[in-house]
C-alpha cells in the first residue's frame, strides 16, 4: 500500500471512529443540555510540524478521535472536566487537562516527543534523525528555532549565535565565527550547495527563510570528508519535502515582511514554494523617513519518487536586496541602485540498488553576485562567484558501520569589476571599494577561475560496544594549481558511563576560496565580500584541528552537560596591513573551551553557555589577537511555558569586545598634483589639498568594550475556527547596550573623530503567522 | 579520583594552556614624528615641500616644523636649498624659485629636524606630448550637441599612470581599458588615451569657444600615497610621500 492510500486508509478509519462515537455518544449528548467543543492540534516538538492521524484520547469517557491530515481535531463533549491524551506511534504520549465550557471551544496543543518505541525487531521513530552529538556540533529543528529571540521572524542563522562556540563579529552581523575560525572558514550550504555571500542588509535578516528549513546541522570542527574546502566548521541547511496528502499554507504578517509558504502535492510528486518581501521602504515613507532599502527572495523545490529504487529532486532559490539612493551634488535627483543576491540551482537524483545503499547524483550551480551601473561615472560595480558543481555519491550501510564515497567536479569562476568615483556614495560608506576586500585598490578588475576535483571516503567502524571509529579522506585537485591537497579527518566517540560520551578527533582540512575582510568584516556595509581563488600553492590555508569533547545527557534535573575544547594550529591565513606589503599570509592558531549546561524538558528550558577562547595570529614581527578573538563569551537562554502554547524567552549574552587597530596619531597628507586653472590662461601648480591621515597602531592591540545584550520574545499560538494563529512580539537589545563597533580610522579636518558607532538598538518588532 | 573529575581535571588543563599561550603585541608610541608633503614638478617655477610634526588625535592644528634643513640632490653632486617661505594659505613651506627638475631624472630629499632626519627619493615621469588633438585644433560641434573626443598622448617613460582634466575637472569617464576613478576622488589612467565629452559650454549668455585639457604624469610615489593608501610613500623616517609629476596641456577651439 503506498503511503498516500495508507492515508487515505487510516482517513477513512477515523471517519468511521468518528461516526461510531457520535452514534455511541449521540444519546448522552444529546441528553446533556450543557456542551462545548474541544480543539487542537498535535505537533512534532522538534520539527514543529504537525501531526496527522494522532489518536486524541478523552478519558473518563471511551471517546476518542484522530487529527485531520493537517494535525487538527475538534469534538463536542459535554460541559466539565476532562483529562485528554494524544499518543502515535513513534512518539511519547501526552497527557493533557482541560474543561469545557457551555457553548465555548476550549484549545489544547500537544507537542509529542519522538521516542523510539520497540515492537518486537522493528524500531519505529517518528522524525528523529540520528543526531548529531552535541559536544561535536548542534542540530536545530524548527520546533527549537522559534523558542530563540529574534528580530521579527526565526532565522536559521542567527539562532546559532545563542549558541556556544558560535560568535558573530556583532550585533548587526549574520557571519558565523565558529571555535575561533573566520567567517570565511565556515561552509553554509543549503541542500549541499554552498551560499557565498548569505546575508540580507547586514545580517538582520539571513538570507534564508526559516520556513523552508526542516533542519540545520553544524559541525564546529572536523566535520565529516564529504564536505570540504574550509578549515572550520559546515553548517548544512536542509529543506522540506511537500506534503503529498494536500496543500497547505502558511503566510506570515509581520511590521517589516512578510512570506508565503506553499506546499503539496502535484499531478507527480510534490513541491514547497515560499516568497518573502521586506517593506522597510514603504514603512518609512509612511513616518516621512527615508529608508529605501528592500529585499525579497523565493524558493522552490519540486520532489519525485518514481518508484521505490528512484527519488528526484530539484530546486531553484533565488534572493535580491536593493538600496537605491538617491544623489545630491553632481548627480542630483539621480537614483543609484546597488543591488546584490544569490541564485542557487539544484537537482539531484538518488538511486536505491537496495534497501542498505544509495547512490546520488547531485548537480548545482551557485552564484552569488553585486551589481549597479545607473550612473556609471559615479560608481559601477558588476561582481559575480559562480560554483559549478557536480558529484557523485555512494552510500552504504550494512548496519551500523555506514560507508560514504563519492567524487566531485567544481568549477569556480568570479569575476570582479568597479570603478568608484567622487560621489555621494562616500557620504554613505568612506571608502566604498573597501565594501568589497581590505585596501581594495579603485578602480579594479580581476578573473579568475579554477577546476577542482576531488574524491572522497567517510566511514564508521565500530570497534567495540562502546567504542566508535570514525574516518575520512579526501583528495582535492586543482587544476590550475596541478596540486593535489589530501585532507584526512579521524574520530573516536567512547561510551564513558550511561548516556556519557567522550569524543576525541583530529581533521586537516584545506581551503581554496578566502577572504581578506580584517578592517571591516561587519556584513552590515559589506553585503557582497569578494572571494579569492588561491593562486599559489604554497599559500593555500590549511589547519590541523583537535577537538575533544565530553557530553552527558543527565548530569541532574534533565540537565545535559557539554564540555569541548580544541586547538586548531593554522596556516596561510589572508591578512591586511597598513602598510607594505598590503597582503600577508600568515601562521595562527585558535584555542578554547565552551561549557554548556542545557535543559529542554519540563516548564523552564534553555542553556547557560560559557566559552573562553583564544585566536592568535603571527607575522614575521609579532603575533597578535585576530579580529575575531573573544576571550570570554557568556550565553544564557531562558524559555519558560507562560500557558497552552505560550512562551515567554529571553536571550542574554555578554562577550568580550574584539580587537582593532587604534589610530595613534595622525598627520598632513595630501598635497595633490591639481592644477588651478583660470580662464586668463595662467596656469599654477602645486595646489595643497591637504588632509588628514591616521597612523594606525600596532595590529589589533586595542579592543572595543565588552558587548552584552538582553533579548525577549513572546510566542503564543491559538485556533481561529479552523486556522492556526501564531502571534510573536520580540524586543531586541531590551536595555540598549549600545555595543559598539569600530567602522573606521578615516580622518577629516575639523570634523569630530568619532570612531565608534552603536551596532545594537532597542528593536521591538510583532507580527502573526497564519496557518491554513 | 573517578573517571568524572579526572574528565573535569583534563577539560582544566586545557583551559589552562590555552590561557598560556604566546600574548600578543604591545602598543608603542608613534614611532615617526616628522611628515613630508614634498612634490616635484617639472613644469612649474616653484617648487614646495612642507614639513610638519605628527598631530594627536584630538589635535587638529597644523603642526609646521619651520627650523627644518630641506635639501634635494641629483645622483650627481648637485643639490639645491629649500628656504622657509611664508604662503598665502598661512601654511609655510620650503619651496625653490627655479625649476631645475627635470623629466626622466632621479632626485633625492633630505630633512633634517630636531625631531630627526627623513630621507627620499623620486624619478620624474619621463617628458612626453599630447598627440591629439594638437594645440589650437577646432573641434566642430553641432548647436546644443556633445560629441567625444579621442585624446592621445606620447607614454612618458616611467610615469604610473595619468590624471586628465578638462578646464580644471576631473574626468571620470572610461572607455575600453581605459578605467578611471581614485579612492580619494581623484581620477587618474593607466593609459595614454582616453574619450572625452566636449560641449558647447555657457557663461550667461557668452558661448566659451575654447576648451583646455591637462595630462599629468605622476610616478609611483604620488600613486601609492594618493591611490593606494600607502602612508609613507619615497620616503624613509617620515610619514607622508616625495612624489613627482610632470604636465601637459593643451588648448583647442570649440565651432
Amino acid at each position: 500500500m503506498t503511503k498516500s492510500g495508507n492515508g487515505k486508509y487510516f482517513n477513512m478509519c477515523a471517519i468511521f471512529a468518528c461516526c461510531l462515537c457520535c452514534l455511541l455518544f449521540s444519546s448522552s449528548l444529546y441528553a446533556q443540555s450543557e456542551k462545548g467543543m474541544l480543539k487542537g492540534f498535535v505537533f512534532d516538538k522538534k520539527t514543529d510540524l504537525k501531526l496527522s492521524n494522532a489518536s486524541i484520547i478523552i478519558s473518563n469517557t471511551g471517546r476518542s478521535i484522530s487529527t485531520d491530515s493537517k494535525g487538527y481535531f475538534e469534538i463536542i463533549l459535554p460541559a466539565g472536566p476532562y483529562q485528554v491524551e494524544a499518543r502515535i506511534l513513534g512518539y511519547a504520549p501526552l497527557i493533557k487537562y482541560c474543561v469545557i465550557r457551555d457553548d465555548e471551544a476550549s484549545s489544547l496543543f500537544f507537542d509529542l516527543e519522538p521516542e523510539p518505541v520497540s515492537l518486537g525487531e522493528v524500531s519505529i521513530v517518528g522524525n528523529l534523525e540520528k543526531d548529531l552529538s552535541s559536544a561535536k556540533g548542534y542540530k536545530l529543528l524548527p520546533g527549537e528555532l522559534k523558542n530563540i529571540p529574534q528580530f521579527g521572524e526565526s532565522d536559521p542563522l542567527r539562532a546559532l549565535f545563542a549558541l556556544p562556540g558560535v560568535n558573530t563579529i556583532n550585533n548587526l552581523s549574520n557571519q558565523l565565527f565558529v571555535l575561533g575560525g573566520n567567517f570565511d572558514e565556515t561552509l553554509v550550504s543549503l541542500n549541499n550547495v554552498p551560499i557565498y555571500n548569505q546575508s540580507h542588509l547586514g545580517g538582520i535578516f539571513s538570507g534564508i527563510n526559516s520556513d523552508i528549513i526542516s533542519n540545520e546541522k553544524l559541525y564546529l570542527s572536523n566535520y565529516p570528508q564529504s564536505l570540504g574546502g574550509y578549515l572550520s566548521g559546515a553548517l548544512e541547511l536542509s529543506t522540506k519535502n511537500g506534503n503529498s496528502d494536500e496543500l497547505r499554507a502558511k503566510a506570515s504578517l509581520g511590521l517589516i515582511s512578510s512570506k508565503l509558504y506553499l506546499e503539496g502535492p502535484l499531478p507527480a510528486g510534490t513541491f514547497i514554494a515560499s516568497a518573502r518581501r521586506t517593506y522597510f521602504d514603504a514603512i518609512a515613507k509612511m513616518f516621512h523617513q527615508s529608508l529605501p532599502y528592500y529585499f525579497y527572495d523565493g524558493y522552490f523545490k519540486y520532489s519525485l519518487s518514481i518508484d521505490k529504487r528512484n527519488h528526484f529532486e530539484t530546486s531553484a532559490f533565488y534572493s535580491k536586496d536593493v538600496l537605491p539612493l538617491e544623489f545630491h551634488g553632481n548627480y542630483r535627483g539621480k537614483t543609484f541602485e546597488p543591488r546584490w543576491g544569490n541564485l542557487l540551482l539544484n537537482s539531484k537524483w538518488t538511486y536505491s540498488p537496495d534497501d542498505v545503499s544509495t547512490i546520488s547524483m547531485n548537480a548545482f550551480l551557485s552564484s552569488s553576485f553585486s551589481k549597479s551601473d545607473e550612473i556609471k561615472e559615479a560608481a559601477e560595480f558588476n561582481n559575480n562567484i559562480e560554483d559549478k558543481t557536480i558529484s557523485l555519491e555512494y552510500k552504504n550501510d550494512p548496519g551500523g558501520n555506514p560507508v560514504n564515497a563519492g567524487i566531485e567536479f567544481k568549477h569556480l569562476n568570479i569575476n570582479y569589476f568597479w570603478n568608484i568615483g567622487y560621489s555621494d556614495l562616500r557620504n554613505y560608506i568612506n571608502t566604498p571599494e573597501e565594501v568589497f576586500y581590505d585596501y581594495a585598490p579603485n578602480p579594479f578588475a580581476m578573473k579568475s577561475e579554477e577546476h577542482i576535483i576531488s574524491a572522497f571516503a567517510t566511514f564508521d567502524y565500530r570497534l567495540s560496544e562502546k567504542m566508535l571509529l570514525q574516518g575520512g579522506l579526501r583528495g582535492a585537485y586543482l587544476g590550475s594549481l596541478k596540486h593535489l591537497f589530501p585532507s584526512f579527518s579521524l574520530a573516536i566517540d567512547y561510551e564513558l558511563f550511561n548516556n556519557s560520551t567522550l569524543n576525541f578527533s583530529y581533521g586537516r582540512y584545506y581551503q581554496y576560496l578566502y577572504t581578506i575582510k580584517e578592517k571591516r568584516p561587519e556584513s552590515i556595509y559589506t553585503p557582497f565580500t569578494v572571494y579569492f581563488i588561491s593562486t599559489n600553492q604554497d599559500n593555500v590555508p590549511f589547519s590541523d584541528n583537535c577537538l575533544i569533547s565530553f557530553d552527558t545527557k543527565n548530569l541532574t534535573y534533565d540537565i545535559e552537560f557539554i564540555l569541548r575544547g580544541y586547538y586548531k594550529n593554522r596556516h596561510n591565513l589572508a591578512s591586511s596591513y597598513n602598510d607594505f606589503p598590503r597582503y600577508r599570509f600568515e601562521v595562527g592558531y585558535s584555542t578554547g573551551v565552551d561549557v554548556m549546561l542545557k535543559r529542554d524538558k519540563g516548564i523552564i528550558t534553555g542553556w547557560l553557555g560559557y566559552s573562553f577562547g583564544k585566536s592568535v595570529k603571527r607575522n614575521d614581527q609579532f603575533a597578535y589577537y585576530s579580529n575575531y578573538d573573544r576571550r570570554h563569551i557568556i550565553k544564557v537562554l531562558l524559555g519558560y511555558q507562560i500557558f497552552e502554547k505560550w512562551r515567554l524567552s529571553a536571550f542574554w549574552t555578554y562577550s568580550t569586545g574584539t580587537p582593532y587597530t587604534d589610530v595613534i596619531g595622525k598627520y598632513l597628507g595630501g598635497h595633490d598634483l591639481r592644477s588651478e586653472y583660470s580662464r586668463d590662461s595662467y596656469f599654477m601648480y602645486g595646489n595643497e589639498e591637504l588632509a588628514w591621515r591616521a597612523i594606525d597602531g600596532t595590529k589589533n592591540t586595542s579592543r572595543i568594550e565588552d558587548n552584552h545584550r538582553l533579548d525577549i520574545g513572546l510566542t503564543g499560538s491559538f485556533i481561529w475556527g479552523k486556522i492556526f494563529v501564531k502571534p510573536y512580539l520580540q524586543v531586541l537589545n531590551v536595555y540598549n547596550s549600545p555595543n559598539d563597533i569600530i567602522l573606521n580610522n578615516h580622518l577629516r579636518v575639523g570634523e569630530e573623530e568619532t570612531l565608534k558607532y552603536p551596532s545594537s538598538f532597542v528593536l521591538p518588532t510583532i507580527g502573526v503567522e497564519i496557518e491554513f | 579520583m573517578n573517571s568524572r573529575a579526572k574528565i573535569y581535571f583534563f577539560f582544566i588543563i586545557i583551559i589552562a594552556s590555552g590561557a598560556g599561550c604566546d600574548n600578543p603585541a604591545e602598543q608603542p608610541g608613534v614611532v615617526k614624528n616628522i611628515s613630508v608633503a614634498g612634490l616635484l614638478n617639472a613644469d612649474t617655477l616653484e617648487q614646495n615641500i612642507k614639513v610638519f610634526s605628527t598631530s594627536s588625535i584630538g589635535d587638529n592644528r597644523f603642526h609646521v616644523i619651520t627650523d627644518a634643513s630641506v635639501r634635494v640632490s641629483d645622483s650627481a653632486s648637485w643639490t639645491e636649498e629649500f628656504p622657509l617661505n611664508a604662503s598665502e594659505d598661512g601654511i609655510a613651506s620650503y619651496s625653490s624659485g627655479k625649476n631645475t627638475f627635470s623629466p626622466g631624472h632621479s632626485y633625492f630629499l633630505e630633512v633634517k629636524t630636531k625631531l630627526g632626519t627623513a630621507y627620499g627619493s623620486t624619478r620624474l615621469p619621463g617628458d612626453f606630448n599630447i598627440t591629439s588633438h594638437p594645440e589650437t585644433d577646432t573641434i566642430y560641434i553641432p548647436n546644443n550637441s556633445f560629441i567625444e573626443v579621442e585624446l592621445k598622448w606620447t607614454r612618458s617613460n616611467g610615469a604610473f599612470g595619468y590624471i586628465i582634466e578638462q578646464d580644471n575637472i576631473r574626468k571620470f569617464e572610461y572607455s575600453g581599458d581605459t578605467l578611471s576613478g581614485g579612492s580619494s576622488g581623484s581620477s587618474f589612467t593607466f593609459s595614454n588615451t582616453i574619450k572625452i565629452g566636449v560641449s558647447k559650454n555657457l557663461i550667461g549668455n557668452t558661448i566659451i569657444n575654447k576648451t583646455v585639457i591637462t595630462v599629468i604624469a605622476f610616478d609611483k610615489n604620488y600613486y601609492d600615497h594618493h591611490f593606494n593608501y600607502s602612508n609613507s610613500a619615497g620616503l624613509n623616517g617620515a610619514y607622508g610621500y616625495f612624489g613627482s609629476g610632470v604636465v601637459k596641456r593643451v588648448t583647442f577651439f570649440i565651432k
